[in-house]
């Protein structure tokens, strides 16, 4: 790991933990200066924690590096203005943002699960917990939430440079900037919703999985990011599970469920008390009956969602898409099964296709106004997870090919 | 690569979209389809209302609460996004009485026709 990385890490900690520790505070009927006090204490212990975890700091890095990285973000802050909507898409500021308009409301701030029709009051609170908490102390003002959405817009390209310059320089250099051009992904980042923040979760999830090696604490800090996955969205349970479906012997093997149980604690506390105690039933969830299965028999609605992934892969996600393909490709004519991690994102992508199966929405509609969400939620992963890969393959690997005894990258 | 050098990329780069932004979005005047009319402000709403009330799905027909952070419990009825420049929404106002909505309205130089039951309200901008 990056000894610049562990800043990111710091960024997502405290997200996660600002949020869970507003809201059990709001539910206690806390004042604000307890949460203020609470949040500042744990941001302290988080930075501490994670100064501990073993890191790599290059001696030497080419001005060039340094040079693509800076084009890389500032071409984000540059381009990122003009594509943003003033209050963020129709989710951000009818439900996110209302949220967060709530939650600051100490006292009232149930009134807001009395909003049962299109108001999704069943969204778990880690994005609007934190605005809410941000609003509380910095006052009103939208480029607050502007100014958060952002931060992790950027990480998340900056995340997968430092993380993988060493291994294939090029392959990192190409990855980073297409990501940091394409103004479809900053449509998105700037929506200001909390599909960037599960994306952003995720990637750190997977990054962390990778380091174990290196400091088994690392566990804790992977645990940590899926709770935070978990508490962001809905399909972030499923993402978790799935999670730890393909990463059991990091997670759960033997006592490495101890370390995860830690990690994952305060985000997932948080969650369970919020859907046990407060949120409305999930509309997906909630009208599932014993005629779900027959939805199963219909081919119509195959051909419907395999129609939107190829439409929305097309038109927004063909390169990463093209490289995912090559990525199985290569596994194949090796011989191999696909990578682990590329494994994840697939299997990803076929539980959010049985999702879509089990909707009682209009499946069009559904489809329609999510599916593109819900792929740019995998793509930071799926990129981290492509060039680890390729880099790791003899082709790609011009490193290995020049150097007698290359050390392995950090 | 260096800690400080990164951390310090990422701030300068946030704190320079978010002027931006500040400068170049927060400054602009809302479309109908954000109708940000500052009705009354979300705190108070959240005391005195027990609902705020949204119609239908937002695809199909297209509904919207009355405005982002100023929300009244308002029912608003279908119109087509693609037409909104003309700027014609028929909302139903539920709670507040008239003369608290028509002030606000007046205010906000919004022109309005009631239809007489006290409920309906045909809206448009003025520019």
């Amino acid at each position: 790991m990056q000894k610049s990385s562990i800043y990111i890490y710091f960024v997502a900690a405290s997200i996660g933990c600002m949020s869970s520790i507003y809201f059990l505070l709001l539910i206690l009927h806390l004042p604000l200066i307890v949460s203020g006090i609470a949040t500042l204490s744990a941001f302290y212990f988080i930075a501490k924690w994670l100064m501990q975890l073993k890191t790599v700091e290059d001696e030497y890095v080419s001005p060039v590096k340094y040079a693509i990285l800076i084009y890389g973000l500032f071409s984000i802050a540059y381009t990122a203005p003009s594509i943003a909507l003033k209050h963020g898409a129709w989710d951000a500021w009818a439900i996110w943002n209302l949220h967060a308009g709530y939650l600051q409301d100490s006292h009232n701030w149930k009134n807001m699960f009395l909003n049962t029709s299109a108001a999704h009051a069943d969204y778990p609170l880690a994005l609007p917990a934190s605005i809410a908490f941000i609003h509380k102390l910095a006052g009103d003002g939208l480029w607050i939430n502007y100014m958060f959405h952002f931060l992790i817009a950027i990480s998340i390209p900056a995340i997968i440079y430092l993380q993988t310059h060493k291994r294939s320089w090029l392959l990192s250099a190409i990855a980073f900037i297409l990501i940091c051009k394409d103004d479809f992904y900053i449509t998105l980042a700037t929506y200001q919703m909390a599909d960037t923040m599960i994306a952003f979760f995720l990637l750190l999830a997977m990054i962390a999985i990778d380091n174990i090696d290196n400091d088994k604490r690392y566990r804790i800090v992977s645990a940590a990011m899926l709770g935070c996955c978990i508490w962001t969205k809905n399909e972030g349970i499923m993402l978790a599970l799935l999670f730890l479906l393909f990463f059991y012997k990091e997670l759960l093997y033997k006592k490495a469920y101890r370390d995860t149980l830690i990690g994952i604690a305060l985000p997932l506390i948080a969650y369970v008390i919020f859907k046990t105690g407060f949120a409305t039933q999930n509309d997906i969830m909630g009208s599932q009956s014993s005629s779900t299965l027959s939805l199963f028999a219909d081919t119509e609605r195959y051909k419907l969602i395999f129609t939107a992934w190829k439409d929305s892969i097309n038109m927004h996600y063909y390169t990463i898409s093209c490289v995912v393909a090559l990525c199985i490709l290569l596994a194949v004519l090796r011989g191999k099964f696909p990578d682990r991690k590329i494994s994840f994102v697939f299997a990803a992508c076929i539980a959010y296709s049985v999702v879509y199966m089990i909707t009682p929405h209009d499946l069009s509609w559904h489809l329609k106004t999510s599916i593109d969400r819900l792929i740019h939620q995998l793509m930071p992963a799926s990129a981290y997870a492509c060039i680890v890969y390729l880099a790791n393959t003899s082709f790609f690997n011009f490193r290995a090919r020049f150097v007698t005894n290359p050390q392995s990258p950090e | 690569m260096k800690p400080l050098i990164i951390v310090s990329v990422l701030l300068i780069c946030t704190v320079l979209s978010t002027a931006l932004y500040n400068k170049n979005v927060v400054g602009k005047q809302d479309t109908i389809d954000s109708f940000c009319i500052g009705l009354k402000p979300i705190k108070d709403i959240v005391s005195t209302s027990s609902r705020i009330s949204f119609a239908g799905d937002a695809y199909h027909n297209e509904f919207y609460p009355i405005s982002r952070y100023y929300l009244l419990p308002v029912y608003i009825r279908p119109y087509d996004k693609t037409t909104h420049n003309d700027t014609l929404l028929t909302v139903e106002v539920s709670q507040y009485p008239d003369s608290t909505i028509n002030s606000i309205l007046e205010k906000r130089h919004i022109i309005y026709t009631n239809n007489n039951n006290g409920y309906i309200y045909k809206l448009s901008t003025s520019n």
